[in-house]
């Protein structure tokens, strides 16, 4: 009852109202689903199977990546641009992060940009899962890589993205560039980039100062290291987990671990040990009743669950 | 009682018939949801599609107003637009002094205030623009009454709304598409048919990773909706916007419902001559247990009549002589009840006994310290024109790369004027919405950003129209309790200024 309430609360009228089979749920039916099991009409509305050539995702190659955390992900990967599916608040989310990013990359490095929206800077997007933020920031005029260690997400990533022409090159290649790796071996590679966007992603990690410490590792000099996580406060266990996961369903219950969130102090702290200095802090607030994201200042008030951090790398490099 | 008073406050518009063109041309034929690939290969063979950001069907006043939105918009500079309508976009309206067009909409100060951000204001204020600060609503069962501006209140100077001919707000909108402007390019398709609205349907691609080996052609097929035109022409919209009207074909592609009823009655408008001596700056609306009568100012010695009666009347109305219709539009403004049943129902001398009920009534019942509406001459040769009352509601207004505004979107009575406001707030919710998802890199038809479009609209359009269908059977009855007390809660009504002011915001736009 309450979850409904919250949802009607949440969600437009039309929103709630909108039949499945009236929109494009692109990643179904499921793999698994054999040509024996499927439709009589091959023409189905808007069916694109993604074939899935290895069961089981490959093995990353070092410890930040918590192997059971790629395979949950690898799971949702059919379901990252279902409208109605588990990722609905963060396509909701979207908005605010990339309004975020814009902002303090035109703020912090306004000398990169050479035109409209974040053209000039070359952006990496650490745990790209379906893409979503990569689409955003590449539409924006970034060059973007997409970086996921699960490769269905990538598949997934890079399958959306080209049915839109705007992130198509003219000889039908994807403008994004997606790649099944992660972190680690962009490190060993020597890749650097103007920002580095490490959104949703600290809070999944194995080691998050070890991370922190690599996403650093890929920044120019000067340059910007933006971090969208989730606080560890009785508030957030109560949104994030007992709200979002138990009670109201948003996503999938196991979605998060408490243990692993880090409060916007900690952040910091690691930051700092990784050469990166805060440059802005910023509260993120669901608002049920206008049923968008909201972001607020960066007092203690707003960032008790969901958090923006920015970091800047010396003059020097890291 | 507060909520009564909300559909008081704005006289009656036309923007039933601004879509006229598009209600003449769409009975559609079933089209395909999807063809096999090889009628794709054919067709594909005449023309490559044409690809477009936002897709706009329908050049009415609502999507028109929308492309302009769009045009002015910094945000969406790089955003491409296809305007598509079938009749000419480009005719100049007649602007005959001493006629004018049945087709007369009120806007509100909202919709004023949008005119404005699109610089196309200043060329409305002319003087075929009336502005009318002055309102008079009467119920002729009970006798309750209720006057705007409040007597004392520092708003009696600013309009409540301005009557305008379609055809000049419609020809000034084109004029802002024909500036160079600083948002969106807009491609006009003028007097382009729509011949079908399709989706390609992808075909499944079993054990093959998608996008691999397929390249271009592969992809450009998907997901757009793709607009056929007459000519052969094909346009696929990342956004696909119905702006065509109530019979909205792009409505129908989307599948989406449109509920709603019939009233019981229907409108009859007319361009009246009334008397020139009257300043002409009053909207009058008489509620009469058959429908509400209202007269709104064009110019001096000049109004616009929309009457909404019996089905019978309205079919007999138009056609009456020119002095008969008047007479009986006098009276319906003007003789009691009685007198206007037996006059409308009787093969009687109209004339005589018109002015015998208005003599033998003691002022002080007729009119006593009220103020009158101008005595009507006569009314314009050809402006009577009888159209149906309807309330529709679209199940949703957007699915994935379609949303709806204005009459594709619902349809309300037009006893308070709300029709083409209700849809102007739908174009400008739309274009803030498009412009903020540009500026965060979103995907214009996405359903996520649309959403955002829908949650703003849905819920106070619904309670817009439910306001008025209200006020429509409240005001259909002549039972005793409910004439008593509905004349009695508009005396207490007009008494109560602070609960007036909020009715006031509520039909200047500004309160939902």
């Amino acid at each position: 009852m309450s979850r409904r309430l919250i949802r009607t609360l949440g969600t437009s009228f039309s929103a709630r109202n909108i039949r499945k089979d009236a929109l494009s749920t692109h990643f179904s039916p499921a793999p698994h689903l054999s040509p024996s099991e499927s439709p009589a009409n091959p023409y189905r509305l808007h069916t694109i199977v993604v074939p899935n050539p290895s069961p089981t995702p490959p093995q990353p190659p070092t410890s930040t990546i918590d192997p059971s955390e790629v395979a949950k992900f690898s799971r949702l990967a059919e379901s990252w641009w279902d409208p109605d599916g588990p990722s609905r608040l963060l396509h909701l989310m979207n908005g605010a992060r990339v309004g975020w990013i814009r902002e303090t990359v035109t703020r912090n490095m306004p000398e990169r940009l050479v035109g409209r929206g974040l053209e000039g800077v070359r952006v990496l997007d650490v745990g790209c899962g379906g893409g979503f933020l990569s689409e955003a920031l590449a539409r924006l005029g970034a060059h973007v890589v997409g970086v996921d260690a699960a490769r269905e997400n990538v598949q997934v990533a890079t399958a959306h993205a080209l049915k839109d022409p705007s992130l198509r090159r003219a000889d039908g290649t994807c403008l994004i560039d997606y790649r099944n790796t992660t972190a680690e071996s962009l490190l060993d590679q020597g890749e650097k980039f103007d920002v580095v966007c490490a959104m949703e992603i600290l809070e999944h990690v194995a080691d998050a100062a070890h991370f922190i410490q690599m996403c650093s590792g890929l920044l120019k000099p000067s340059s910007l290291l933006l971090v969208s996580t989730i606080s560890r406060t009785p508030l957030s266990y109560l949104v994030t987990v007992l709200l979002a996961e138990h009670l109201l369903r948003f996503v999938e219950p196991g979605t998060h671990d408490y243990e692993k969130y880090c409060t916007p102090e900690e952040l910091t702290g690691m930051m700092a040990k990784a050469g990166v200095m805060e440059v802005e802090r910023r509260g993120v607030m669901w608002n049920p009743i206008a049923g968008r994201w909201e972001v607020g200042d960066g007092s203690a008030w707003t960032t008790g669950a969901n958090y923006f951090m920015a970091g800047k790398s010396d003059e020097l490099g890291v | 009682m507060p909520p009564r008073a909300l559909a008081l406050l704005r006289p009656p518009c036309r923007s039933l018939t601004s879509h006229s063109h598009s209600l003449a041309r769409t009975r559609p034929s079933r089209t395909p949801r999807s063809l096999p690939c090889h009628a794709r290969a054919l067709s594909s063979a005449s023309s490559d599609p044409e690809h477009f950001d936002v897709v706009i069907v329908g050049g009415g006043v609502a999507g028109t107003a929308l492309a302009a939105a769009l045009a002015v918009n910094p945000s969406l500079a790089r955003t491409r637009v296809a305007l598509i309508e079938s009749a000419d976009l480009y005719v100049k309206p007649a602007h005959t002094p001493g006629l004018y067009s049945n087709r007369v909409s009120s806007y509100n100060p909202s919709s004023v205030e949008f005119f404005k951000r699109l610089g196309m204001w200043d060329s409305l204020l002319s003087d075929r623009t009336r502005a009318f600060t002055k309102m008079e609503v009467w119920d002729a069962v009970g006798g309750g009454r209720v006057s705007f501006p409040p007597s004392s209140s520092s708003l009696s100077a600013d309009p409540i709304a301005h009557i305008i001919e379609n055809a000049a707000v419609q020809a000034g909108l084109v004029d802002v598409l024909s500036r160079s402007n600083p948002g969106a390019q807009v491609e006009v398709f003028n007097r382009s048919k729509v011949k079908a609205i399709n989706r390609w349907e992808a075909p499944q691609v079993l054990g093959r990773p998608a996008g691999e080996g397929k390249g271009r052609d592969f992809f450009d097929e998907l997901e757009w909706p793709e607009v056929v035109l007459e000519s052969g022409k094909r346009v696929k919209a990342r956004l696909l916007v119905g702006a065509d009207g109530a019979t909205s074909r792009v409505r129908q592609f989307a599948n989406v419902d449109f509920f709603g009823w019939d009233y019981d009655q229907r409108g009859v408008v007319a361009t009246l001559r009334v008397d020139p001596a009257d300043e002409n700056v009053t909207a009058w609306q008489r509620f009469l247990p058959t429908g509400p009568i209202s007269m709104l100012p064009l110019a001096p010695g000049y109004s616009s009549m929309v009457w909404s009666t019996t089905p019978a009347l309205a079919q007999v109305l138009p056609k009456l002589p020119p002095a008969t219709f008047t007479t009986l539009v006098n009276a319906a403004f003007r003789n009691a009840l009685p007198d206007l049943s037996f006059l409308t129902s009787h093969q009687v001398d109209l004339d005589a006994e018109a002015r015998w009920g208005r003599q033998i009534l003691p002022p002080a019942i007729n009119w006593g310290p009220h103020p009158n509406p101008p005595e009507v001459l006569d009314v314009q040769e050809g402006s009577r024109a009888p159209f149906p009352l309807r309330l529709r509601h679209s199940q949703r207004y957007v699915t994935e790369r379609v949303a709806l505004v204005g009459d594709a979107a619902h349809l309300v009575h037009p006893l308070a004027g709300l029709g083409l406001n209700l849809g102007l707030g739908d174009v400008q919710a739309l274009a803030v919405v498009l412009g903020e998802a540009v500026e965060n890199g979103g995907d214009l038809g996405s359903i996520h950003v649309l959403q955002n479009y829908a949650s703003s609209r849905y819920v106070p359009n619904l309670l817009t129209l439910g306001v008025v269908d209200a006020f429509k059977f409240l005001f259909s009855t002549d039972a005793p309790p409910l004439a008593w007390l509905r004349s009695a809660g508009m005396d207490a009504f007009d008494a109560f200024e602070p609960v007036k002011r909020v009715a006031m915001r509520f039909a200047s736009g500004k309160l939902l």
